[in-house]
Formats: structure tokens, sequence, C-alpha cells
């Protein structure tokens, strides 16, 4: 495929299709850069029930948190991340073109790129035995025309308990004339036993392009809650890749993204299975508006010895108006007998027998849609652990379908 | 040469072979050069545009570059294929006048038998051209032509072929497809007139017996407004341990309101590179149906691709591939809607066994104007063993939300449960697994002629029996 030089190809699938389809990778604008650091503000979710305490410094015991250049960040990974070498093969058999030797969806070219510029990460180690009570939240702040990056590195202790929240966020900034672009970075090494719930939500202004990509791996008996919300930004690069190196390690996880107006999101998730009894459940909610384009890849990765392995993927998309452009390629790669693997994909508009029963209930085709929209992108959002959070996030859908030209 | 080292099972069925003496058979020098392809043109009797569009494809085929997606095909080296070896006899109409050797070869693989049985007509090529072809007499009554295709290049029907020859695959499609384009050879030409069913199938049989050698027939079908026909075709050769190649091309046309039957039983040895392209244009109200069963070659590249241009075409693509050891098989569809109301379904099962690797490979493709389309895919795969790889790698491309496409997909192994059901009431173990792979591949047996069906579990037994 003739890829323009100067454009950074991301999220590439592990194995590769026919290149006319154009679904092997997602290709970020060639203006693209990493740019400064971005605003970024850590702090403990409220206490349930909104009554105050006094905030306890830092993010809790057991938890510290240190900002170090990403070049430095990527030598304090290098010595918790499992020691294998990067893979140069899928499965032993079909050659890795862009080898990476700590895993994300995204790919080897964004953690160059980062490397370049070398922004600031953030450190987050949670003690071995942790259970950290109340969600930890960190908000990404981007200013409008500029380029901005955040880095995470999270480490967490065997047998430890947290929930961390990720939302990006845009405000604006009359004086810059640039760019807008926010690219974050979230790395996350699961020690035996440690449960995460995570939550990346983006919620930018529509001029931005937005790259966020994470990469997580996680030892024997390791859980990972994982919430996604793609809302905001003009065009958006979604990178999600879990490595399930110990026995008995879950993933549950459900995302929701919505592309109207003329927005474009480009989605790589990948699941490498390689422990035995491993669990992966993933669903992925959109809502396809407007002009808005999608374009979504998927892999569960089932390794030699992932015996007793289970893997499921699926995807439910809405499709609003003609003009749309839906792209959706799931795909299973299997060396392992023992293993139930499955993908499933839905991919149309509402159906007439809705329709009629919305009708028969006075409510307008419009209405009917709205309230689809919401109960689809509502189950996702309803998830996150942080009443406030999900609210505004859902303030966030209903804007956007409030208005008209969307749809 | 390269040396393909292979275990196979016993297929002894399908291996028996003639070897090919200078006096019967001219073999040209092996390699792909100008000079190569003007020699089959000139063998050929080609028209002047034949010779011109063959020098056409060489060029474009230098210039393209082998696929770097699929299974590797390092190991086929076109230096080392023979593009065309014939026999130094012509085609024949009657069984009889063919030479003993070849005769005795299509005796075996039960092709007169079927011809006298179930077949509406029947065409065997041996090699790189046709040493047989007939068709019942009521059939060609009816108006239905079923010939050669260097025939009808230059018969009545010349300026027809011309018309539709790699309009659909053309020599710029990939790499393989402009080597076709340069060296095709034998291969069937079918028309069915307006209104005619031919109530059974027609057949082509394509045997590749020569040590070396690439085989590259071309078929062009031709159902015209509301005919019917089920065209069935074989394929297998005997198992040598350098590198064979079969690059054919198929193309079909289905007019208005028309319906074509493509059944395929693939077989070929496991030195083969199967480097097929099918491809069917289906008009308004129209209905294409592919069955399709992979069981042989070393490696595959086979998707067969359907246009449903017309409004309210209908295409069902139902496909089974076993993986053995050696076995590379990458196989799937593609379905392309264009008009409105159109529907398509993919039904899809492999099978890998003993380190064989199957991949299941297909794309959906919604243009804008399909409004009302509706695409549903289903593919299963079973893996035997934690040696051998099955992959999935399905894409959909939606451009209008008037549409309805639903996908799934499931990876397992056969169940311990399912097994000591069927040992508990006195099957044996290797019956059992048996059993259950047939039931799982009954969706493609069920569409199959009943002889052929029995070929196809004939193979999963012979396969399921090796290791």
């Amino acid at each position: 495929m003739a890829i323009d030089k100067n454009s950074m190809a991301v999220g590439h699938i592990p194995s590769l299709t026919w290149h006319r389809i154009k679904m092997n990778e997602g290709l970020v604008p060639a203006d693209y850069q990493v740019g400064g650091p971005a605003g970024t503000a850590w702090r403990l979710a409220e206490p349930a029930g909104g009554a105050r305490h006094q905030e306890p410094a830092g993010l809790g015991e057991g938890v510290t948190l240190s900002a170090v250049p990403v070049s430095l960040a990527e030598q304090e990974l290098k010595k918790i991340a499992p020691k294998e070498a990067p893979e140069r093969f899928v499965a032993g058999k079909i050659p890795i073109y862009h080898p990476q030797s700590f895993g994300t969806g995204l790919g080897a070219e964004l953690d160059e790129a980062l490397l370049v510029s070398d922004p600031e990460a953030d450190l987050v180690d949670v003690a071995a035995g942790t259970e950290v009570s109340r969600p930890i939240k960190l908000t990404v702040t981007a200013w409008e025309g500029r380029a901005q990056a955040a880095a995470q590195v999270l480490h967490m202790g065997a047998g430890s308990k947290a929930a961390l929240l990720i939302e990006s966020v845009s405000e604006g900034s009359p004086e810059a004339e640039g760019r807008s672009i926010l690219t974050v970075s979230t790395r996350i090494v699961m020690d035996e036993g440690a449960e995460l719930t995570l939550v990346k939500a983006q919620t930018l202004g529509e001029d931005f392009l937005s790259l966020d990509d994470l990469g997580v791996s996680m030892a024997a008996g390791a859980k990972l809650d994982l919430v996604v919300a793609e809302l905001g930004a003009a065009q958006s690069f979604r990178g999600i890749q879990v490595e399930q190196n110990g026995e008995d390690a879950v993933l549950t996880g459900s995302m929701g993204y919505l592309a109207a107006r003329e927005q474009k999101v480009d989605i790589n998730y990948n699941v490498i299975q390689r422990g035995k009894r491993t669990q992966s459940t993933m669903n992925f909610d959109g809502v396809l508006a407007g002009k808005g384009e999608k374009s979504f890849r998927g892999t569960i990765d089932f390794r030699n010895g992932a015996v007793g392995a289970f893997g499921d993927e699926q995807e439910n998309v809405l499709l609003l108006s003609p003009d749309i452009v839906n792209k959706t390629l799931p795909v299973i790669l299997c060396e392992e007998e023992d293993v139930e693997g499955r993908h499933g994909a839905t991919v149309g508009r509402l159906s007439e027998d809705m329709l009629f029963y919305m009708a028969s209930r006075d409510i307008d085709e419009k209405t009917a849609e709205q309230i689809m929209v919401r109960a689809r992108l509502g189950a996702v959002v309803r998830r996150i652990p942080d009443e406030e959070m999900s609210e505004r996030l859902m303030e966030f859908v209903e804007e956007a379908f409030a208005d008209e030209s969307l749809s | 040469m390269a040396n393909l080292k292979v275990d196979d099972i016993d297929r002894s069925f399908y291996d028996f072979r003639y070897d090919e003496s200078d006096s019967d058979f001219y073999r040209i020098e092996e390699g792909l050069s100008r000079e190569i392809v003007e020699q089959i043109s000139k063998e050929k009797n080609d028209p002047e545009w034949m010779r011109e569009f063959r020098l056409q494809s060489l060029e474009i085929y230098q210039k393209l570059r082998v696929p770097d997606w699929g299974p590797p095909i390092d190991e086929l080296n076109m230096n080392e294929i023979a593009t065309y070896v014939k026999s130094h006899t012509s085609m024949k109409g009657k069984w009889d006048q063919v030479p003993d050797d070849i005769k005795d070869t299509f005796e075996k693989l039960g092709i007169p038998k079927a011809e006298r049985e179930a077949l509406a007509g029947v065409g065997a090529q041996y090699d790189s051209e046709l040493v047989y072809h007939n068709v019942k007499e009521e059939v060609a009554q009816q108006g239905v032509v079923y010939t050669d295709l260097e025939s009808a290049l230059v018969g009545e029907y010349a300026q027809m072929c011309k018309d539709y020859f790699m309009k659909l695959v053309p020599p710029t499609d990939h790499k393989f497809a402009a080597l076709h384009g340069a060296v095709w050879s034998g291969g069937s030409f079918v028309y069915v007139p307006k209104g005619v069913t031919v109530e059974i199938p027609l057949q082509s049989y394509f045997r590749l017996n020569a040590r070396g050698a690439g085989q590259f027939e071309h078929t062009l079908i031709i159902v015209d407004e509301g005919a019917d026909l089920h065209f069935i075709e074989g394929c297998s050769a005997p198992k040598y341990n350098v590198a064979n190649l079969h690059a054919g091309c198929v193309e079909l046309y289905v007019k208005k309101n028309a319906r074509l039957r493509y059944s395929t039983i693939e077989n070929w040895s496991k030195n083969m590179f199967n480097l097929n392209t099918k491809r069917a244009l289906v008009e308004e109200g129209a209905r294409m149906e592919w069955i399709s069963g992979s069981f042989g070659s070393h490696t595959s590249y086979l998707y067969p691709t359907t246009f449903l241009r017309g409004d309210n075409a209908h295409c069902e693509f139902t496909g089974i591939t076993f993986a053995g050891a050696g076995q590379n098989l990458d196989t799937g569809a593609r379905m392309v809607h264009v008009g409105k109301n159109t529907s398509s379904y993919i039904n899809s099962k492999s099978i890998s066994k003993s380190g064989g690797i199957s991949t299941y490979r297909s794309s959906i493709e919604i243009a804008r104007s399909a409004s009302g389309a509706k695409a549903s895919v289903s593919c299963g795969s079973l893996m035997l063993d934690a040696e051998s790889r099955s992959d999935t790698i399905p894409a959909v491309t939606v451009n209008t939300n008037d549409a309805d496409v639903g996908h799934e997909a499931k990876i397992g192994r056969i169940s311990d449960d399912a097994v000591f059901y069927l040992m508990s009431r006195g099957v044996s173990e290797e019956e059992a697994l048996a059993m259950i792979v047939s039931g799982f591949a009954s969706p493609v047996s069920k569409e199959l002629p009943l002889e052929y069906a029995a070929e196809m579990n004939n193979l999963i037994r012979l396969e399921m029996e090796n290791g």
C-alpha cells in the first residue's frame, strides 16, 4: 500500500490482510507532532455520598507518584515488565513487522516519537497488597492550538487493588494558532493477583487530533476491568493491547465511541492470551452519524499453551446517516487446540420493528435515535465507578446529539 | 528446484501417475520470458489480439510484487516451472479416442462414469490442454455451448469471448492474474442461452500430471437472462517433491434473473501452489452460489469474489478447508454489494490438523449505492491439535446506513462430552472424531451432488486417519 512517507502508521494489525481495503493500520496525518507536556492533575475521587474529608497527601498510603522524562520511565518499565525479548513473530509463524519491547495498541512508531520529544511521564507505583479505596483520577488537559503529550507508567504490585480514571479534556487558548494535538500513552504492569479498574475517556474539542495508547501486561491471577469512552476530537487513534502472560488472568471491558460530523475514529484492540485459563471479554458499542468514519481492528491472539483460554469480542455499530464509513476487522489468531474464541459484529441502522414500536408510542425517528444512542453509550459510561465523571460524559453525548446536523 | 518436504497422507488414490515421455508430450522450457510467452501463443494459434494481450500481461507481471499478506510462497520459483506442457494428442470428442494413459487416469478418477450417470457434459484437461470435451446431445440442442476456450476464441463466439475474457479479473488485479493472462492455456467456455435451464450439471476436471509444471486454465461462463446452470470443477494431481503451480482463472457472468451454482472439490497434491482467482458478476435479480471444498495443495490463496451489481442480486458462499500436515491454506470469500437490496451469505468452515495452517480471510464491502443491502457471515474453525494453527481475518466495510451486516465467528476444539457420548454408545474414539468432523463439514457436503459429497467425505476420512 502506498503510504505517504511523512505519515506515521500506527495500530498495526498483527496479521496483515489485503492492502486494498486499507485496514492493516491507521495513518496519522503528516503534521502530527508530540510537542510539549499537557496539563496533568492527579487526585483521589470524592468519597461516596459527597462527604468532605481532608485530602490525604498524594494518592494515599502505598501509592507513590513521581514525574520523570519518558526516556527514564522507559527504563523503569523495563525493570518491572516481564523479561521476554521483543517479539519478532506472532505465534512463532507470522513475522511481526514492528517489534516492540513493551506491547501497546498503537505500536513502536509512537514509542519512538515520544522518545524523540521526551515529554514528562508520571510513574505511579501501587505497592504490593495495597487496596486504594477511592478511584485515582487523572485529568489530562490539552490546550487548543498546541501539540502536547502525557505519559503514565503504572505498576500494580502483587495483590494490589485500585481504580484509575484518566480523562482527556481540552480548553480554548485564544493565542495559539497551531494544530491541536494530544498524545496520551499509558503502560501498565500488573503483578500476580493485582486488580485494576481502568477508565480512559476522551472528550477533546472538535479540532483535536488525538492519539491515545494503552499497553497492559498481566501476571497470573491479575484482573483488569477496562472502560473506554472515545467521544471527542476531529480525528482519534485509540490503541489497546493487553497481554495475558500469567495463568487465570481476566480482562473484561467495554468501549463506547462516537463518530459524528466529520469525526474519524481509528481503533486497534489486541489481546494476547498466553496463560492457561486466561479470559478476555470485550464489547465495543459505537454510533456513527453525519460524515463520521470509523475503522476498528480487533484481535484475539491465542498462543500455544493457553490451554482452557476463552476470548470473546463483540461489536455493535449503530449507523445514523447515509454518509458514514464503517470498517470492522475482527480477527482471531489461534495456535492452541483447547481454547474457545468467538467474535461477532452487527452493523446497521435502527430496525423497522424498533421504529414501528417507538412510533406506536408517539416517539418520532429522531427521538428514537437519541434514545438508542443514550442507551448504547450510556451502558458503557455507567460502568465508570465515578458518578461525576459518568454524568459529565453523558452530558457530552447529549450535547453532541442535540445538534441536528449530526444525523 | 525447491524441495518440498511434505509428510503426506496415503492418498494413493490420487497419486498414480504416468511418466511423460518426450515423444508423447511437448514441454516448453522452464521459466518465464517474452520468448516463452510468444512460443505459447504460437503453439495455440492465438488471434493477434490475444498474442498482444499475453505480452502486455507479461509486462504487468514483471512490475507487480508478490503479496506480502498471505502464506509464504518463497519456495515457488518461476524459473523452475514449465508453463506449458501438452500431449501430442488433439482434443477428442469421443472417449475411446483419448490416449490410453490419459484415459486411464481419468477412468481412475471416475470422470467417464460420472459423465454417463450424472453429468450433462464433461471437459477433461490434462496438463495444459483439454484432451476431451463432450456435451450431451439434448443439452446442445437447447443451445447450450460448452467447449474449450481455444475453439471459442476463433469460432462463432469469438467476439463474445473477446468482450468478456479477463474483464472481471484484469491482469492488473494481482501478480498471478497477470501471470495467468500471459500463459493461460486450456479451460472451458460455457454459454447458456436466455431462459434455458440445464437440468443436470456440467463438469470440467483438471489434472496436472507433469512434474515441475504449471496449469493456467481459464473458465469463462455466461449464464444469460433467466437461465440456470450448475457447473462442477474438480482438480487433482499426483504428488512430486518439487513445486507445481496452479494459477487458473474463473470468470462468471450471471445475467438478469439467472442462477449459477459453481461447485469445486479441490484436491491438488501437497506440492502444489494453488494461486487461483475466481470472480462472478451478478446482475439484477440473479443468484450466484459458490460451493467450495479445499483439501489439497501445499499453499493456497483462494477467495471467490462476487460483485452484486444488479438490484436484488443474491450470493451464497459455502466453503470448507481442511489443512493437514505441511499445508498452509488461505481461503475465504469476498462480496461486493453495489445494487439495491442485494444480499449475501457466507458460511465457512475450516479444520486444522497435524501442524496444518488454515486461514479464513474475507471482505464484505457495501457501497453507498447498495441501500437495503443485507450481508451475513458465519465462520467456524476446528482445531484438532495444538501443533496446528487457525486464523480468522474477516473485514467488513459499510458505506451506507441503510444496510444490515452481521458477522459471527467461533473457534474451538471437539468437545470431550460429544466424544464421550458417542463412545458410550459403542463408537470407537477414531470413529467418533471422524463423525464429528463430518458433521462439522455437513453444511458443505449436503450442498453437493451425492457423488461429490461422497468424495469429500472420503477426503475427510483420509485426513482423519493420518496421525
